[in-house]
């Protein structure tokens, strides 16, 4: 399970990548949405250990739009609701927005959509192809039930030395060859 | 009685390729059920399991401080690990952040004083040295048990880097032999980082004398 939370806790760690090794960017992440119940207080106790910047952008890249660029001084209820989706579940604007359902209810009975991102260059760090595969979605979400982002298949790339770490079936594999170890 | 991890969805094929949990495991989670209470009452929020194999421990850790009390991430050098891990959490209803790396290193530089439990059932069977160096980098089977000279190559990268990971309330659970000399262990967590021991729990199980050790920084006053 490749969670945005998880994602923000891995940095390159390739021999001599020691500066702008983090965070590293989704490429041809495929998004598997599955349940998770809230948790305020874990979510509060998390906050300081993550990287606020590189969690927004991580959002924007699978297409979450709803956390402010700046991280706010006061943790009020509402965003620990935000930040429990961005980091645990998907019950969002871009679900919303893909399935056409603002009030994240009326859920479509279909368990496959897909969307292509326009891409100009395979190797662009800067345009990553999101495909959202699969949504397993209850028909009216469980009172305290959340959905959750999972990459499980795709690439993440260092923005300094662009080493390539493989998702498959959703773990990363941050294995190093031999000679890459520092 | 918090109860066993269900492992029924693992198989022979499986087995062949990650550690089976056996005595070592079972005595290690005897050991975090024993200090449960103490463990819940420091109220984490990451927990790292270190070469988590079939993921029965972290999955049990689950069980104490249930499935959204904390992050529970887990690492393994071997790929069929990783996906066991995920797959007995899923199993268990706990959800396993798996990644395969060796040890620490990817998340080291992010996770610095961050971890509240870290755990690690280490290869401790001594081997000649090149036998675990060469386990670890085949990520099969046999870097879950081939421990190099005196059990102790494996583990002994990872306790340099246990003070760098513990957060200030942070345990570290280690399972260790008899063998691997647990008084020079300790010492040296005391000497080089000033982290205290205790051995938690101990059994002997066939021919191997297992220890449940656990570690925390030392407050005075």
């Amino acid at each position: 399970m490749v969670r945005l939370i998880t994602h923000n806790l891995l940095a390159c760690h390739a021999k001599g990548c020691t500066t702008n090794n983090f965070p590293l960017a989704f490429r041809d992440a495929q998004v598997e949405i599955q349940e998770q119940d809230i948790n305020p207080e874990f979510v509060r106790n998390m906050l300081p250990r993550l990287e606020w910047k590189a969690l927004v952008d991580a959002a924007r890249q699978v297409g979450d739009e709803s956390l402010p660029a700046e991280q706010p001084e006061m943790m009020d209820d509402e965003l620990v609701q935000k930040l429990h989706r961005v980091l645990m579940e998907v019950r969002n604007l871009t679900l919303s927005s893909l399935l056409a359902s603002p009030n994240g209810h009326d859920y479509p009975s279909t368990s496959l959509r897909t969307r292509d991102t326009p891409r100009t260059n395979t190797t662009s760090l800067s345009t990553p192809c999101i495909h959202v595969l699969s949504m397993h979605l209850s028909p009216l979400p469980h009172p305290r039930t959340f959905l959750q982002i999972h990459i499980t298949e795709g690439a993440m790339i260092c923005p300094n030395c662009e080493h390539v770490y493989p998702i498959s079936n959703g773990i990363p594999n941050m294995l190093l060859a031999e000679n890459e170890i520092g | 009685m918090i109860p066993t991890p269900d492992l029924s969805h693992l198989t022979k094929v499986d087995y062949d390729r990650v550690y089976e949990p056996a005595e070592d495991t079972f005595l290690f989670l005897d050991g975090l059920e024993q200090d449960a209470e103490h463990i819940r009452s420091l109220h984490p929020t990451v927990c790292l399991e270190i070469g988590s194999g079939s993921g029965c421990v972290s999955t049990f850790m689950g069980s104490i401080l249930g499935p959204t009390g904390a992050l529970y991430l887990c690492t393994d050098i071997n790929q069929h690990a990783a996906r066991c891990t995920v797959a007995t959490g899923r199993q268990n209803k706990i959800p396993i952040d798996a990644i395969n790396c060796s040890l620490t290193s990817s998340l080291l530089p992010r996770l610095r004083h961050s971890i509240d439990i870290l755990l690690f059932n280490p290869p401790y069977v001594p081997t000649d040295g090149e036998e675990a160096l060469d386990a670890q980098a085949s990520g099969n089977i046999s870097g879950a048990w081939a421990g190099g000279l005196s059990g102790m190559e494996i583990t002994n990268k990872l306790l340099e880097e246990v003070n760098d990971l513990l957060s200030p309330k942070g345990l570290f659970y280690l399972v260790a032999l008899k063998q691997n000399d647990i008084p020079a262990i300790c010492a040296m967590m005391q000497d080089a980082f000033g982290l205290k021991s205790q051995t938690i729990i101990q059994r002997r199980a066939g021919r191997e004398h297992l220890f449940i050790l656990r570690f925390e920084r030392q407050y005075v006053g």
